[in-house]
């Protein structure tokens, strides 16, 4: 039987501070009609795609950026996405900021925030939900950024792992689908991890600046994206799987965010690829079969892991560098 | 579409003044050969203190039945030819000296025993380790050890400039099996004639002479693995030195992959991973047509940005050089991949905890419960 799930990035362009979300709603409402008309039967939405990318605004209490998140997924604003996902028979990956009451321990009230991203069934039920792990940015106003990237500051590290569940979508029985949000595609440890539930396919939402915003940082622009396909196409190859990485491009609140979202195959190849910074679908059929060369090849994890090899990954967080060098039979460090 | 290979042709063309110049001293140093190495190594052209000249010394095909003496010769002139360009460092490919010999199934266990070195340098490789000596240059070299127990393995050593040996290392990623496939022309029998590698993936701090640079060491199929460059990235690494002898097609009997591709896929898992690890790469093949199989070509010299900075254009004897900036590491280091800073290591349980994929249940086999759900964040 054939695996084939036809499948779209729906990238959107910029979504202002001052824009409500029944519009940016309205516009992927749009997007999905579009799908729709081509035949797609599962569509990946952007990171914190309700919303302008609020982690750029500082706010001293940060109970006032609350209303960037959202209490119920779906809500009145949302619905509209889950009915058309209905209407229309299609899956969807949405990404958003999750606020969430909750009784610790001690049954004291705890709010808890998380950049957040779920899957969708075609029959509007969410199948799977992620929470981001690999936050980037800082806590604390930084007086010396033009601007700020307060990701640390208003959301906790993400606390459901990286899962990956198999469901039916399309007209494929099961798919083994799994979920990153941005910084993530960056750190091979997160592909790896879904890589060993055996993951077929990838969805990921981003907004990346195009200029690198570090104080001190310099980065030529062409790299910015370069950086993104790299890691996205080596992710992949080396895990054998599709991957769907739509951006939020465009100039949102002033700052520049690249587009360049990419539908990348099993080789690491890109098989799709969006040129505008504004609302654009592209899409690509997906034959899941190719993942089994890879998987039962070169990337046959049982056959070829060693992870007695692999021990500081998971038993150290930050870099430890080997000793300073010293002369053969000498004791004191070389200077 | 392949936004890699666009993108390299910029950076090409922005590094097309800096290239030429750097081609035109490769030119002038290959014309005044070897009686005035000494010249050109007396000017060098370091920007800082930390900027390591380093060479890739790509390889054409090595036959089975080629003179181990004339393999010699062609490392030493490979050698000659990356100090006449200023290199300090010299990086030869996996299984330097010899045929890749695990495609064959051989039984004759003296042509076997021949393979393999059971000392480093062993008296047929000692006029190499001479003449880098002699020449104040460093090298990284693949090949086959057999240790004083008998085991053997697939190693590469890393020699400093003055001729102390700086660290070793022995091929933790064997590919291929220990049975040969039947009826296939070339079999990839490394799990047959090698052991696993015993000592991890350490790196190791060279003197002043190489800068300072915390090196690592990697053999061929190692590349493709992240873990293996994360291990050595959770060290510091700067500068990851390896060299390969890769099939120009799917070496498992395949047909769907082109040396097109399959040289892709080398350079890819090299650039993304010293990008991830804002570490210097040098990656060296050995390359063309060996004993009918084909191998790909491709070396290159990666920077921290991953990008390409040097990469040969044959598959043949072949030396390209780059100065790294071991400082262009920081970066990197300091910011988007500050380890320290960024990684969650509580979420990267499985990849030490298993081995091999465990697929998540069929839809319908498990009901999931209301804790489950609650588990899961729905």
């Amino acid at each position: 039987m054939s695996r084939v799930i036809t499948v779209a990035a729906a990238q959107l362009g910029p979504i202002q501070r001052a824009e409500p979300r029944q519009i940016a709603v309205a516009r992927m409402v749009r997007l999905m009609e579009r799908a729709h008309a081509r035949g797609v039967q599962l569509v990946v939405f952007p990171e914190l795609a309700l919303t302008t990318f609020f982690p750029r605004h500082y706010h001293e209490n940060i109970a006032e950026a609350d209303v960037w998140f959202e209490t119920a997924m779906p809500s009145n604003e949302t619905a509209p996405l889950f009915d058309a996902a209905r209407r229309f028979g299609i899956g969807f990956h949405l990404g958003y900021a999750e606020l969430v009451d909750t009784r610790d321990d001690r049954g004291r009230d705890r709010r808890r925030r998380f950049n957040t991203a779920i899957l969708v069934s075609p029959h509007g039920d969410v199948m799977l939900k992620y929470r981001k792990v690999h936050l980037p940015g800082h806590a604390e106003f930084d007086p010396r950024r033009r601007v700020q990237h307060l990701e640390k500051r208003y959301f906790e590290v993400g606390d459901l792992g990286f899962p990956v569940v198999r469901a039916p979508m399309g007209d494929v029985e099961g798919i083994n689908m799994g979920m990153m949000i941005c910084n993530d595609r960056r750190w091979p440890e997160a592909w790896r991890v879904l890589g060993l539930q055996s993951v077929e396919l990838v969805m990921l939402g981003y907004n990346t600046p195009s200029i690198n915003q570090e104080a001190g940082g310099f980065e030529a622009h062409h790299l910015r994206v370069f950086h993104s396909h790299l890691s996205i196409q080596a992710g992949c190859y080396q895990n054998a799987c599709f991957a769907v990485a739509t951006a939020k491009a465009g100039i949102e609140d002033g700052c520049e965010l690249f587009g360049h979202s990419i539908i990348v195959n099993p080789q690491g190849e890109i098989v799709a690829q969006a040129t505008s910074w504004d609302d654009e679908l592209i899409t690509a059929d997906c034959d899941l079969d190719r993942c089994t060369l890879g998987r039962t090849t070169i990337f046959d994890f049982e056959k070829h892991r060693q992870p007695v090899h692999y021990a500081r990954i998971t038993a150290q967080t930050g870099a430890v560098a080997p000793p300073i060098w010293t002369k053969p039979g000498g004791t004191e460090p070389a200077r | 579409m392949d936004s890699i290979a666009s993108i390299l042709c910029i950076t090409r063309e922005m590094r097309s003044a800096e290239r030429r110049a750097e081609k035109d001293t490769i030119v002038d140093a290959d014309k005044v050969a070897d009686h005035h190495v000494q010249r050109s190594r007396r000017t060098p052209q370091l920007t800082t203190d930390r900027t390591l000249r380093c060479a890739a010394a790509q390889m054409g095909p090595t036959q089975r039945h080629d003179d181990r003496g004339q393999t010699l010769d062609r490392l030493i002139a490979l050698l000659e030819q990356a100090a006449a360009a200023g290199a300090r460092l010299v990086v030869f490919p996996e299984l330097a000296l010899t045929t890749f010999f695990p495609r064959w199934l051989i039984s004759d266990q003296t042509e076997l025993d021949g393979y393999f070195e059971s000392e480093m340098p062993s008296p047929r490789v000692a006029p190499l380790f001479e003449r880098a000596r002699a020449l104040g240059v460093g090298f990284y070299l693949g090949y086959a050890e057999r240790d004083r127990t008998g085991r053997r393995y697939n190693a590469a050593i890393l020699i400093a400039p003055d001729g102390e040996p700086i660290g070793r290392y022995r091929k933790v990623h064997l590919p291929g099996s220990v049975e040969p496939r039947p009826d296939a022309t070339f079999q990839q029998l490394e799990k047959r004639y090698f052991a696993y590698g015993d000592g991890g993936f350490p790196a190791f701090r060279a003197s002043d002479a190489l800068g300072g640079a915390v090196i690592g060491m990697m053999i061929c199929n190692d590349r493709r693995w992240p873990e293996a460059w994360r291990v050595l990235g959770l060290q510091g690494v700067e500068l990851v030195c390896l060299g390969y002898n890769s099939a120009a097609y799917d070496p498992n009997g395949g047909t769907t992959e082109t040396a097109e591709l399959r040289t892709f896929h080398s350079q890819l898992v090299v650039r993304a991973n010293a990008y991830m690890n804002a570490t210097w790469a040098i990656a060296t093949a050995k390359a063309g047509s060996e004993d009918g199989s084909a191998l790909i070509g491709g070396s290159c010299i990666v920077d921290p940005n991953g990008m390409i900075v040097a990469e040969a254009r044959t598959l043949a004897d072949e030396v390209i050089v780059a100065d790294c900036d071991l400082d262009l590491c920081r970066q990197g280091k300091e910011k988007m991949f500050n380890f320290a800073a960024h990684r969650r290591p509580q979420h990267y349980g499985p990849i030490t905890a298993q081995i091999g994929a465990m697929p998540p249940p069929l839809p319908g086999t498990a009901r999931r419960s209301p804790a489950d759900d609650a588990e899961a964040g729905l």
